[in-house]
């Protein structure tokens, strides 16, 4: 299992990219924290994902 | 022209927004304008199917520099994740470092944040820390390079105005050691913006006071001017207040139809 924003999903052996694009995430909208590696979303690494890796896909909200 | 320095960057306002609470980005970006602000806060969060907020506020906050908080971190490593984030998400280096372990006063933690504030800086990060009103604290984060320093005035979102006046005092007078003071958090009204600035301080951070009155728009006009006011009656150079009374009319040639004196 992958973690995605605290949720265990089954995404091993699908690219980063792949994953995030079958879940409907709007690439050009977020910032993704693969194992504490921080990423634009269009920027994203060529990244097959592994068993136990933690991904935290993020946007901008409004906040003071 | 009175302008100031946040790193490498000139700004006109005094006035930094947090674009919290509005109730819709039509208002926020009217009340942007009406504050005439050039820089505004954002918050990072995770994606979810259904959570209002993101959609259209990257547009809704066309022509202002973005500030993205690490509000949510309660530690120096949550805030780094935060702040990366933030960067990665906005392209933009400056960030505002708030490390908040205490949920029920919201008062920022001094250790995390001058410990977050090293990493940050080291990794290239402009930081604009909000902290506790502690010229000790401040000076050590102003040693180590931050663009600003930004003590708080009360709690945020409490709307108790300038209650750490005297401390802020403190700041005013060490101004030379210091770089920009921000007064972040507590203001309810416009006067307590225009208080801070007389004491010569270089800014005010608002959000709740705006965003949560009946009128945003108007109340953002009406800090816009406070601070402006604020800031020109500092740079007047205010009279000493007196012992007593001084009257303004002369003493003499009084008509009362005696003698004359």
């Amino acid at each position: 299992m992958v973690w995605l924003n605290g949720e265990a999903k089954p995404l091993e052996g699908k690219t980063l990219k792949e994953a995030l694009e079958e879940l409907g995430v709007e690439l050009s909208r977020v910032a993704v924290l693969l194992n504490e590696e921080a990423y634009p979303g269009r920027e994203l690494p060529h990244r097959v994902l592994r068993e136990g890796d933690v991904v935290e896909v993020v946007t901008l909200m409004q906040g003071g | 022209m009175d302008t100031w320095k946040v790193g490498d960057t000139e700004l006109k306002s005094r006035l930094i927004l947090g674009s919290g609470k509005f109730k819709d980005f039509e208002v926020m970006r009217e009340a942007i304008r009406a504050a005439g602000a050039e820089v505004v806060t954002v918050a990072i969060r995770r994606v979810e199917a259904g959570m209002p907020g993101h959609v259209g506020l990257l547009e809704a906050l066309e022509g202002v520099r973005l500030l993205p908080n690490t509000a949510g971190a309660k530690t120096a490593e949550e805030a780094l994740r935060i702040a990366r984030l933030g960067r990665a998400l906005t392209g933009e280096r400056w960030v505002k470092l708030e490390v908040i372990p205490d949920p029920t006063y919201l008062l920022p933690d001094p250790v995390e944040t001058l410990r977050a504030a090293e990493r940050l800086l080291e990794e290239g990060f402009v930081v604009l820390p909000y902290m506790g009103p502690d010229l000790v604290l401040a000076k050590r984060l102003a040693g180590m390079g931050t663009a600003t320093v930004m003590p708080l005035a009360a709690p945020i979102g409490s709307g108790w105005g300038v209650k750490t006046r005297a401390l802020l005092e403190l700041f005013a007078r060490e101004k030379a050691s210091l770089p920009p003071v921000v007064v972040d958090a507590g203001l309810g009204l416009p006067s307590q913006a225009a208080e801070v600035m007389e004491m010569g301080l270089d800014g005010v951070l608002v959000n709740t006071a705006i965003a949560e009155a009946e009128d945003p728009v108007a109340m953002a006009e009406a800090f816009r001017l406070a601070v402006e006011a604020g800031r020109k009656a500092y740079l007047a150079g205010p009279m000493r207040p007196r012992e007593g009374a001084s009257p303004s009319s002369p003493p003499q040639g009084i008509p009362l139809g005696g003698p004359k004196a």
